[in-house]
């Protein structure tokens, strides 16, 4: 049985995040959105406002906590203060699974507060899935990592990222939040067919997927969430939603922040990429079992 | 290379504020680590994070200090932020604490330790921050308060709200910063005492500059002073205490600065 099976993950739909601009119309007028992804940190703090507003999102939308601070790859100890705040979060949130990077962001004692990518070898997929364990059997619920962008390579690195992803997720038994933006980014930066790591992901480990905009820098691609998803990432999303079939999606939009109306019809196009794939909505998994032999070859 | 000297290798770069090519044995270094592209060297890759690290942290930085930002001008500012985080390296998860320290880095340093208008004015701006996400206090118990005896209010200790901060500063830095928040481009004020409680409201963030006597006898209160030991203190700076202490405290009390009565 699969991973989102034997976890009964639930397919949310499609949501955005929750973000300041766009509190005040999300919680006072509840504009439809199918669910809403927090990121975990700005929500582990004592009391006040920041959790007046979660408590206020929980009363009317499925949530979903997303954190960026646990520094899963960081050759550091684990964080047990912050993973118990974590778990308190997810008490409060009651996710149906909560996620974080595939990254580091720590070294000795300076937090670097940046998803910065791991060197691509099986010392890392080790390393790496010993403490996905850990972070799992302390938060009790799925977990999922998110593969990010990155704009460097590793001299020593020896499989392709999407080789260390699935290697990882396998050896953890985690989930996977698959970002296609992220893809696209990196698939750019350092040549690669996206489409190569998008037929590689093993669809019964995918939570999640993020759609996001980026940013042309000329020599490289920034991953700035900061614009509408390019033509060039809903082809991907497709072509991950064909794979795996009906997952939570989520459009990240999280600098030059639109109004709500243009991030809502986002989502809407998400909604409807996902809609031209899945055709009459045939269940999900009937694609994810066709798949999933070719999937297991590709992570051997 | 082993991971983790390999992750101290990368951090020590990127707190670098100069680029990475301005720094000969790192940037030497960088090739046996980082392996480059057709269009972007080993340093140019390494230089993408270590820029996108001062952006953050100074960002972070410039959103809980506007006002601090308005009176030193943005280059002064950026240039004191990298100051700051060599001293202060960001050794929190969360984004949130990465200002705690600058008031008192401020006060260590030269270059500020002589500009009351500065430190005082950090001391303000990070107050709203601590109060904006201290925790929430139930309401005062009404019942138990009128019923309490004369001699248990003469043992009585006061918690104060958890969002309740109190900052005595030199300079007018409330209204200052009222000014900056309002998109308006105010001078540097003349010196001027003002004794600010900063809290959450129900609705917004809120400060009010109260009596000197006010904050003195909110301070001794934070510090868990019995409330008629503290009234005894400040008597001799506030003769008339015993007389506004009533009103303080019910206006202290409708205002949710008082969290419990201790008796």
């Amino acid at each position: 049985m699969g991973y989102r099976q034997r976890h009964d993950i639930p397919d949310l739909g499609i949501g955005v995040g929750f973000r300041i601009p766009h509190y005040a119309k999300i919680l006072d007028e509840t504009p439809p959105m199918d669910w809403f992804e927090v990121i975990s940190e700005n929500f582990m703090v004592r009391g006040g406002r920041p959790l007046e507003n979660l408590e206020r999102l929980l009363a009317s939308y499925r949530v979903v906590n997303h954190g960026v601070s646990m520094s899963i790859g960081a050759s550091t100890p684990l964080d047990v203060d912050y993973l118990a705040k974590l778990k308190a979060l997810i008490a409060k949130v009651k996710p149906p699974w909560c996620s974080d990077h595939l990254c580091w962001g720590q070294a000795s004692k300076v937090v670097l507060h940046d998803l910065l990518p791991l060197p691509q070898t099986k010392a890392t997929v080790d390393h790496v899935a010993e403490r996905v364990k850990r972070v799992q059997g302390t938060l009790e619920i799925p977990f999922a990592l998110e593969n990010v962008s990155s704009y460097l390579t590793y001299k020593e690195s020896t499989l392709t990222e999407w080789e260390m992803v699935c290697e990882v997720a396998e050896k953890a038994d985690c989930g996977l939040l698959f970002d296609v933006n992220n893809v696209y980014v990196s698939s750019r930066n350092h040549g690669f067919d996206p489409n190569l790591y998008v037929d590689a992901v093993p669809v019964d480990r995918v939570v999640q997927i993020h759609v996001a905009g980026h940013t042309d820098k000329g020599k490289y691609i920034l991953d700035t969430h900061s614009d509408h998803v390019r033509e060039e990432v809903w082809d991907l999303y497709r072509r991950a939603i064909a794979r795996c079939g009906a997952v939570s999606t989520l459009v990240e939009w999280d600098d030059d922040i639109p109004e709500w109306d243009v991030l809502a019809k986002e989502a809407e196009m998400a909604r409807t990429a996902r809609a031209e794939v899945l055709g009459g909505g045939a269940p999900p998994e009937t694609q994810e079992r066709a798949d999933r032999a070719r999937v297991g070859a590709s992570c051997a | 290379m082993e991971l983790r000297s390999l992750q101290e290798f990368m951090a020590d770069v990127l707190q670098k504020p100069r680029p990475l090519a301005e720094h000969g044995e790192l940037a030497g270094a960088t090739p046996g680590v980082i392996a480059g592209n057709e269009r972007l060297s080993p340093v140019e890759q390494l230089d993408i994070y270590r820029e996108q690290f001062w952006l953050r942290h100074t960002g972070a930085l410039e959103e809980d200090y506007t006002t601090l930002v308005h009176v030193l001008g943005h280059e002064a500012f950026h240039s004191m932020c990298a100051d700051y985080i060599e001293a202060f390296p960001p050794d929190s998860w969360s984004l949130r604490d990465l200002g705690a320290k600058l008031p008192e880095f401020l006060e260590k340093t030269a270059q500020f330790a002589d500009d009351p208008l500065i430190i005082d004015l950090a001391r303000y701006e990070w107050a709203f921050v601590d109060a904006f996400d201290a925790p929430s206090a139930p309401p005062l118990d009404a019942a138990a308060i009128a019923a309490a005896s004369e001699d248990e209010w003469s043992r009585a200790k006061l918690d104060l709200a958890p969002s309740v901060q109190l900052v005595h500063a030199r300079f007018p830095v409330d209204e200052l910063r009222a000014e900056v928040q309002k998109g308006e481009s105010p001078e540097r004020p003349p010196p001027k005492d003002v004794h600010l409680v900063v809290w959450r409201g129900p609705d917004a963030m809120k400060y009010l500059d109260v009596e000197p006597a006010a904050l003195a006898l909110l301070q001794r209160l934070a510090r868990g002073e019995p409330l008629a030991t503290a009234c005894e203190a400040i008597a001799a700076e506030e003769p008339a205490i015993e007389e506004k202490v009533g009103a303080w405290f019910q206006q202290w009390s409708q205002l949710g600065w008082i969290a419990r009565v201790v008796f």
